[in-house]
């Protein structure tokens, strides 16, 4: 058990707006192994969405232990999170968020820029990427000449350049019609075959059932965690 | 990341907006162009009092015979008040290397054939020509010669050479001066103009020859008085004055009939209207820097603000608060000097253009160009660093669900 991804103890998130004060997160206790693919579930303001900010660093908690890779994160500062969010976690949103100017190996590149990755290095890896995703060809394309399928598999890719210790993805077919949700989870299930952890939240119980595990949230807390039985074909031995 | 990929960030940010980015470099590109346009005019002047004095010679008191008002109310009818004892009396004084007579007659008219034109005649001595270093472009100045034979000969200014001898040489001709003719011996070399008057204008003959020809008496009306250093044109002024109050038996209360003035005084007045202009503008080009500032400091936000969502993006993928921060603060700088080379560019232009249209001498130095440029840099960094603060420290969850 030394090897855990993830493992967080009695996470709070307090957000306070003047005289209220809403606790959006109270006292999660998550662990997540190597390459698992966990599904968050849960309705909104359940705090899903929170407990992955906070997961990927993106958020401090109020209280409680983060640890990645065995570090404890929880209190970094700005600098600190930024590099961990920059080597270790990679990021797939709803909304795609790729750079509108950038091409899509431009975006791909974006945290080897931050991460000092020497130029031809990171045409190369960004390239390797979009062809794991698919896309090596349409690398020059700009986001808003691609399908949103496109666009959030080139998100995809970008969040995997840097090999990241976990994928989070943030509602990733939220805005998707189905037959690009069905690429999408393709993508997302190539890459956990790959070997990757992946956490990712929904509210579709089709989109979670994809996963090896379901988390539930209800009112800050976790409410049911199912282990979902992977059909007929066992994992392999080493 | 280094500086070329900020830089090349930065440009693809403004180029996205070029119309704004123009309209925001605007107070910088005004700010920089009269800075330099400034500088320019103030070298230009600095050098055309020292290349004036040194054209019009140094450390010269003009003193001048004055009118002055008779008890029954008229006017005293001449001002040609100075004896030939009184430039005798001053030429003792232990600081006067020279004094120079001089006698001049406005506007008399002068003809060549049928030609004619109205310049100043001036008798005067090869002394005046000396302290004033007169040269000639045509023939000969007037020689000590001239004057005690009281040859009835003529120096033309460049003026009335032109009106009356256009295209040809004038040396030799023969020019009418009331019923007299005088041959022309030479033309002085141009001398442009001492406190807006032009010095080209006039014509030169013998005092000896004025004084017989034109005014009779021995009496003149001005001397040019010439000392070793400018810090001896003060006391020297002093001494003239005391000397002249005790020859004139001017006793206090009464009118002068004379007066001293030092010639670098009229200099610097001409100049002061430039310096007028000069802190004008200097005012103007701080208050459109200042103002460049406050716009850059403007669209800056403006930018961050529109670009909140982008900046949550970079910071989820792991951009530092230092990058961040280093990107805006390029753009700004990068807004800024864009605007530095216009203005510099637009600047050096306006100096030449000031100098062809109003005459004003201007200088562009290199290192203006450089401190105007490093003054648009600094505005960049100074209004540049709040917004770019600003973006740095943004928290990225919340900026990434910004629409």
């Amino acid at each position: 058990m030394v090897d855990r991804v993830i493992a967080t103890q009695g996470l709070r998130k307090l957000f306070d707006s003047g005289s209220l004060s809403v606790e959006a997160l109270a006292g999660v206790d998550l662990v997540v192994e190597p390459g698992e693919f966990l599904a968050i579930m849960g309705p909104s303001g359940s705090g899903k969405s929170t407990l992955l900010s906070i997961l990927g660093c993106l958020e401090r908690p109020t209280e409680g232990s983060y640890r990645l890779g065995g570090e404890e994160v929880a209190g970094f500062d700005e600098r600190k999170a930024a590099r961990v969010r920059r080597e270790r976690i990679g990021f797939v949103f709803q909304a795609f968020n790729l750079l509108p100017r950038s091409t899509a190996l431009q975006n791909v590149e974006l945290p080897m820029i931050y991460g000092g990755v020497g130029r031809r290095e990171r045409r190369a890896r960004a390239g390797e990427a979009l062809a794991a995703v698919g896309l090596d060809d349409r690398g020059g394309h700009l986001p808003s000449e691609l399908s949103g399928g496109q666009q959030q598999r080139v998100a995809v890719a970008r969040a995997i350049v840097t090999r990241p210790d976990v994928l989070l993805a943030d509602e990733p077919t939220g805005n998707l019609d189905s037959k690009s949700e069905a690429e999408v989870l393709a993508v997302l299930e190539g890459v956990h075959a790959e070997g990757a952890t992946i956490v990712m939240v929904t509210h579709a119980r089709e989109v979670a059932g994809r996963g090896t595990r379901i988390v539930h949230m209800l009112d800050g807390g976790i409410a049911l965690d199912e282990q979902i039985d992977l059909p007929a074909e066992a994992p392999s031995a080493p | 990341m280094n500086i070329y990929e900020h830089l090349h960030l930065a440009l693809q940010a403004l180029r996205a907006n070029w119309l704004r980015s123009l309209l925001t470099a605007l107070g910088v590109i005004i700010g920089v162009a009269s800075l330099v346009a400034l500088t320019a005019i103030s070298a230009g002047a600095r050098r055309s009092v020292a290349a004036d004095l040194q054209r019009l010679g140094p450390n010269i008191i003009l003193l001048d015979g004055e009118f002055v008002p008779l008890p029954s109310g008229e006017q005293s009818a001449t001002d040609r008040t100075l004896t030939p004892g009184d430039l005798a009396a001053v030429a003792q004084l232990p600081s006067v290397i020279a004094v120079a007579p001089r006698q001049t007659v406005e506007g008399m008219t002068i003809s060549a054939g049928r030609t004619q034109t109205s310049p100043f005649v001036t008798g005067l001595t090869p002394l005046y020509e000396q302290i004033h270093n007169y040269s000639a472009t045509e023939g000969r100045l007037l020689t000590a010669t001239d004057d005690r034979y009281g040859r009835e000969v003529m120096v033309l200014g460049p003026r009335p050479a032109s009106v009356l001898f256009p295209g040809g040489s004038p040396v030799g001709q023969s020019v009418r001066v009331l019923n007299r003719e005088f041959t022309v011996v030479g033309v002085y070399a141009s001398k442009g103009s001492l406190g807006g008057e032009s010095l080209d204008n006039s014509v030169f003959i013998p005092i000896t020859v004025a004084k017989r020809v034109l005014f009779g008496g021995e009496n003149v009306h001005g001397a040019d008085v010439q000392v070793a250093t400018q810090a001896e044109v003060e006391p020297t002024m002093d001494e003239i004055d005391e000397l002249m109050f005790e020859r004139h038996r001017i006793g206090p209360g009464h009118p002068e009939d004379f007066s001293t003035e030092d010639q670098a005084t009229i200099i610097n007045a001409a100049e002061a209207a430039t310096s007028t202009f000069q802190t004008l503008t200097l005012a103007l080009g701080a208050i459109a820097l200042l103002i460049g500032g406050i716009g850059i400091m403007n669209i800056m936000l403006v930018s961050v603000t529109e670009r909140t969502r982008e900046i949550g993006i970079r910071k989820a993928l792991g951009a530092e608060p230092g990058r961040i921060q280093a990107q805006f603060l390029a753009e700004a700088l990068a807004l800024c000097s864009a605007g530095g080379l216009i203005g510099v560019a637009i600047g050096v232009e306006a100096s030449r253009m000031i100098n062809r249209l109003a005459g004003w001498q201007t200088s562009v130095a290199p290192e203006s160009l450089a401190v105007a440029f490093a003054a648009a840099l600094g505005v960049g960094l100074f209004f540049g660093y709040y917004p770019a603060r600003r973006a740095a420290h943004m928290p990225p969850a919340v900026a990434m669900r910004y629409d």
